[in-house]
């Protein structure tokens, strides 16, 4: 049981590193320019990406 | 492979089916995900967390019903079995009929709206067969993975930099043409596109039906049909809470790109990643993505929904030929989705959901590809 919860254990263990690190390197973020909770009646955040959206779309 | 694979996660699940054992690590993670979801909001905003939220329903639907698109189109080419599709049918048609009158009211929220292009029929072509060779596509490589599913644990770092290639690429295969999207929301109104998008998967729900086998269908009960609602209520919530749909690639992608930029490749020229947008992205915190956040809300979800059930971590043996064809299919499942503007996911079952004609047209083209992709499967020796 403990050698199949391994894969798993160290998949999360990279997940949380990998976001540490990234928190820690990236721009600081300014809780002041935080978008309200619903897009709804404000729209989507201006740096949104999704797949489906062309390289020129935003 | 499938049904290797599920008779071996079934064996390998067995020492998890006494209460106490899966108890605990269910009650743990749960408790994780409450943590991360006071975090998250915490450090970026409500937004965030809610949409970590909605990841995580994503996450424990997909994984407690096995909701598979992959397997869903494959028990229909092999065995004619229809209750897949009509899952994803009803998922979808759920989210249609909430997002459309929110699309059509709310000009603020944008749709799965693709360019009609070229490098969509490639790339959608590409996709359904690559699926099928990876037995996973955008939302079941990420569940499986999440529920610590060896296979797909070594396709999710094929798929994140085949994302990241994909979208670096993607202006030049642009280039070889391409018409902008189109919307029937804006086109038509929001009566007309459901009536017209209800109608359509009522004929493609019906010939299934006409033609489907009468041998027992791989989903037993009404847990998937469940799971298909639900999973349109939270991709209409996420609409309503992101302002665009549901989608997995863009995030996958970024991810990609900010490890290629940890390790000092500049990439800040490049005709996609080089955009001030992108750049910005890469230049903030994943947890500020919204595809990201509900990415990694997904792959939790789907690990506490299998350990309530006691089913993660499944016992894999499988060729090391067919590991390799599962890897080199995850690589051209990340790049070919964003030739296509989306997966199963973004494209299929977002894009159509809120009116753009790209995902039918990605679903015309990957479906063609999945027939190629499971005669492949046969021919690496993978079982249904």
């Amino acid at each position: 049981m403990r050698r199949r919860w391994t894969g798993v254990l160290v998949f999360w263990a990279a997940v949380l590193a990998l976001l540490w690190a990234d928190w820690h390197g990236s721009t600081p973020h300014d809780r002041f320019a935080e978008p309200p909770p619903l897009a709804l009646g404000h729209g989507p955040a201006a740096d949104a990406g999704h797949c489906s959206l062309a390289p020129s779309s935003r | 492979m499938a049904g290797a694979l599920t008779s071996s996660a079934a064996r390998g699940a067995a020492p998890f089916l006494a209460a106490p054992r899966r108890g605990v690590p269910c009650a743990a993670l749960s408790t994780g995900a409450v943590l991360a979801f006071a975090a998250i909001t915490w450090l970026v905003g409500w937004r965030q967390g809610l949409l970590w939220l909605i990841g995580l329903g994503y996450g424990v639907l997909l994984s407690a019903a096995a909701f598979g698109f992959t397997t869903g189109w494959r028990v229909w080419i092999t065995r004619r079995d229809p209750k897949g599709l009509w899952a994803q049918f009803v998922g979808i048609a759920v989210a249609m009929l909430l997002s459309v009158p929110l699309l059509a009211a709310h000009p603020e929220l944008d749709g799965a709206d693709g360019p009609l292009s070229i490098s969509l029929l490639i790339g959608a072509f590409v996709f359904g067969a690559a699926m099928q060779v990876a037995d996973g596509c955008g939302s079941g490589t990420l569940y499986k993975a999440g529920l610590g599913h060896p296979v797909s644990l070594a396709v999710l770092p094929a798929f994140v930099f085949g994302s990241f290639l994909g979208a670096a690429q993607l202006p030049a295969w642009l280039s070889l043409g391409s018409l902008p999207p189109v919307n029937l929301v804006q086109r038509l109104g929001a009566g007309c596109t459901l009536l017209l998008q209800l109608a359509a998967l009522a004929v493609l729900a019906a010939l299934l039906w006409r033609w489907r086998s009468t041998a027992p269908s791989r989903w037993n009960g009404a847990t998937v049909w469940w799971a298909a609602i639900g999973l349109g209520l939270l991709a209409a919530a996420n609409l309503a809470v992101a302002g665009q749909p549901w989608g997995i690639v863009y995030g996958l992608g970024l991810w990609g790109g900010k490890i290629v930029q940890a390790l000092g490749i500049d990439i800040q020229h490049n005709a996609f990643w080089g955009q001030p947008v992108q750049q910005a992205q890469l230049h903030a915190s994943v947890l500020a993505d919204n595809t990201s956040v509900t990415d990694l809300g997904l792959l939790f979800g789907a690990l506490i929904a299998a350990s309530a059930k006691g089913k993660a971590c499944p016992a894999v043996r499988l060729p090391l030929r067919q590991w390799l064809a599962a890897v080199a299919a995850g690589l051209l499942l990340g790049y070919s989705s964003r030739l296509a503007f989306g997966c199963n996911v973004g494209a299929y079952f977002s894009g159509i959901a809120t009116g753009s004609v790209h995902g039918w047209v990605w679903f015309g083209c990957a479906f063609a590809g999945s027939l190629l992709g499971v005669r492949l499967r046969h021919r690496l020796g993978m079982a249904d």
